[in-house]
């Protein structure tokens, strides 16, 4: 009985016999299979084929389907479980069982190699996905990492541009950045501030519209290293430093950085100022010295001379008058040379508190006699009560007053009103005098030299041009400041504006000349009237 | 009797003047043209009052106040002063000495004078 597949089917009938040596060739091909298999390798196959062989041509003689089936599935599996090929051999009874064994042998070589290959490939594939993985995550942290320090590095970068923009916009002078063309890269806060304009309309506009008039050329001022410059879009004086730069794009820029300098060039005027009263004052006491002891004698004998006039010839006598004009020219020359004694001594004062109404109301006791003979002028005294003390100098103070009221007489002669008026000024700590007149006023073109030494409108003869001059320069030794304001026609308003305190208290010797020179005045041979027809 | 006065005064003119000018007030005046000249004087005669320009040359006005205060201490002075230094008057007050600036009207002068005797 042959079982042969595929073309005819047995049922297989086993005997004790036949299913011992099946059992036993299969058990001796797995453990050869087991045991030689790790060991050997090669080997493997060739000692496995025996048993095989001798099942396989048991399993023909007896074999059905279901032992074919049963052998096949074991074959497959022992051979799938090593990823070998399977042996070749499974029937080898008759040809057809031999070509059908090898072709199942070698279906199943196939298929074993190719699930085996697919595992092999799934494993590769695993491996490499996880290696594809690995990577992909080590890139995202790379991502990450570099994402993390350029934002890091942006913040540095913004946070130096801030540093910078803060610090180039704390300063009070004027930075701007230009091109090659004039036009403005940057600035600062300072500059936009300055002309109270927005940074659009600044950026991008050529640097002369912004600092210099319509078809005035300022661009010399622009690329000079170092220029002191007046502009006529920018109030006062400034320094402008230019210079230049190349950035990386091998383009030209200017940086140009505007101080204002306006104090400093107030103050070297101011200092120019006093070097000059200064040395008026030097002047004033050498023509003081020189000039006192001729007129004590044309004076002195030219009065005499009038005493020894027979008095019946006195009325009739041509020479009384000449001797008057000579007597009352030489006082005027002697008031010339005390004007300019004032000037010697504007900042040696002695300050002690006093009352500014209690000098005004004084003043105008002092004067009163003479203000009777003012014709057709009023004195009207508006006194805020209540007046904080003041250090100064009073009779220099009584001084400026009627130097004033002199200068507001003047401007009246057809008659009018001067104004006094005082009030203290709690938020700047200061107190202010007012004397207004109502008289021609002052054109402003004339305005600016009022207070210059031997500035007068009046006519020869009867100005010395010292009145104001000397009002500015006690002042000036004051601490105080004088103002004119003036509307031609209408008059003028000296607002004058006193600090409580002196910051410079004077030496002891000057304090005492000058003491001296106060008592002194009160033993001088001058009336009151010539004092105030001083000024002018 | 006419007060005698003793004057010094450098400039001419001024001198001439006031000598002239006091003796219309009928003082007896003595004047000479500098303090040492003046200092020499107040030894050999007695005088009411010294009337001494500050600024001469020699001894200047404080130099000869300080020399005839010693000599003379009783006899009052008064100072001439064409205002050029307060030093000058400042150091003439601490002997008591009053300055009166040039140009001064005589009718003044001699009130002071007056004055200065009375002490």
């Amino acid at each position: 009985m042959i079982a042969r597949f595929g073309w005819r089917f047995h049922l297989v009938r086993f005997t004790p016999t036949r299913l011992l040596i099946v059992c036993v060739s299969l058990l001796l091909y797995a453990l050869v299979d087991w045991w030689v298999g790790d060991a050997l390798g090669a080997m493997e196959d060739m000692l496995a084929i025996g048993p095989l062989l001798l099942s396989a041509w048991f399993l023909g003689h007896a074999g059905s389907m279901m032992t074919l089936g049963i052998v096949v599935i074991l074959h497959f599996a022992l051979s799938y479980s090593n990823g070998e090929p399977l042996a070749a051999a499974l029937f080898i009874n008759d040809l057809p069982g031999i070509v059908v064994g090898f072709v199942i042998s070698f279906i199943t070589g196939w298929l074993s190699d190719l699930l085996a290959r697919m595992a092999e490939e799934n494993a590769k594939r695993q491996k490499v996905e996880a290696e594809l993985r690995l990577l992909n995550e080590e890139l995202e942290q790379r991502v990450l990492d570099r994402t993390q320090e350029l934002g890091e590095s942006n913040e540095r970068i913004e946070r130096a541009k801030k540093e910078w923009e803060a610090t180039v916009d704390s300063l009070s002078d004027l930075i701007l950045l230009t091109n090659e063309e004039g036009s403005v890269v940057r600035c600062n806060r300072a500059t936009v501030d300055r002309f109270q304009k927005e940074y659009d309309d600044v950026l991008n506009h050529p640097l002369s519209d912004l600092f210099c008039d319509e078809g005035k050329d300022c661009h010399a001022v622009f690329v000079t290293p170092s220029v002191e410059y007046q502009f006529q879009n920018l109030a006062g004086w400034h320094h402008i430093l230019n210079h230049q730069v190349q950035w990386d794009d091998g383009k030209l820029y200017y940086v140009h950085i505007i101080r204002d300098i306006t104090a400093r060039k107030q103050m070297q005027a101011a200092m120019i100022e006093s070097q000059k009263m200064a040395d008026l004052g030097t002047l004033s006491a050498g023509v003081a010295h020189e000039m006192n002891s001729p007129l004590q004698v044309i004076i002195g004998v030219s009065q005499m001379a009038l005493r020894q006039m027979s008095p019946t010839a006195l009325e009739t006598d041509p020479l009384r008058s000449d001797l008057e004009m000579i007597c009352r020219n030489g006082w005027r020359c002697a008031e010339i040379v005390r004007s300019l004694r004032a000037y010697a001594h504007t900042s040696s004062d002695l300050y002690e508190p006093a009352d500014l109404n209690e000098i005004v109301r004084d003043t105008l006791l002092l004067t009163a006699h003479q203000l009777k003979s003012w014709s057709n002028i009023s004195v009207v005294a508006d006194l805020a009560p209540d007046l904080p003390k003041m250090e100064c100098d009073r009779n220099r103070i009584v001084q400026v007053l009627i130097n004033l009221m002199t200068n507001a007489r003047d401007a009246m002669p057809n008659g009018g009103e001067i104004a006094l008026h005082t009030e203290y000024d709690s938020r700047q700590g200061r107190l202010r005098l007012d004397v207004s007149d109502t008289g021609d006023g002052i054109p402003e073109a004339v305005l600016g030299k009022i207070f210059d030494p031997f500035f007068t409108t009046k006519p020869i003869g009867q100005g010395t041009g010292l009145g104001l001059s000397i009002v500015a320069g006690i002042l000036r030794a004051h601490g105080s400041e004088v103002q004119a304001a003036s509307v031609v026609g209408e008059g003028t308003k000296f607002t004058v504006s006193f600090p409580l305190k002196q910051v410079t208290p004077p030496t002891s010797d000057e304090a005492r000349g000058e003491a001296l020179g106060r008592f002194d005045d009160s033993y001088t041979s001058l009336p009151l009237a010539n004092l105030i027809s001083t000024s002018g | 009797m006419n007060k005698k006065v003793l004057l010094a005064e450098d400039e001419r003119d001024v001198r001439q003047f006031l000598r002239a000018a006091l003796t219309e007030h009928h003082f007896d005046v003595t004047a000479v043209n500098n303090g040492a000249n003046a200092v020499v004087a107040a030894v050999e005669q007695t005088f009411d009052v010294y009337l001494l320009d500050m600024m001469m040359p020699g001894l200047d006005g404080v130099q000869t106040i300080r020399v005839l205060r010693k000599v003379t201490p009783q006899v009052p002075i008064i100072g001439l002063t064409g205002y050029v230094r307060q030093g000058f008057m400042a150091q003439a007050l601490e002997f008591g000495v009053m300055c009166l600036n040039k140009p001064v009207v005589i009718e003044v002068l001699v009130k002071e004078i007056e004055e200065a005797l009375k002490k």
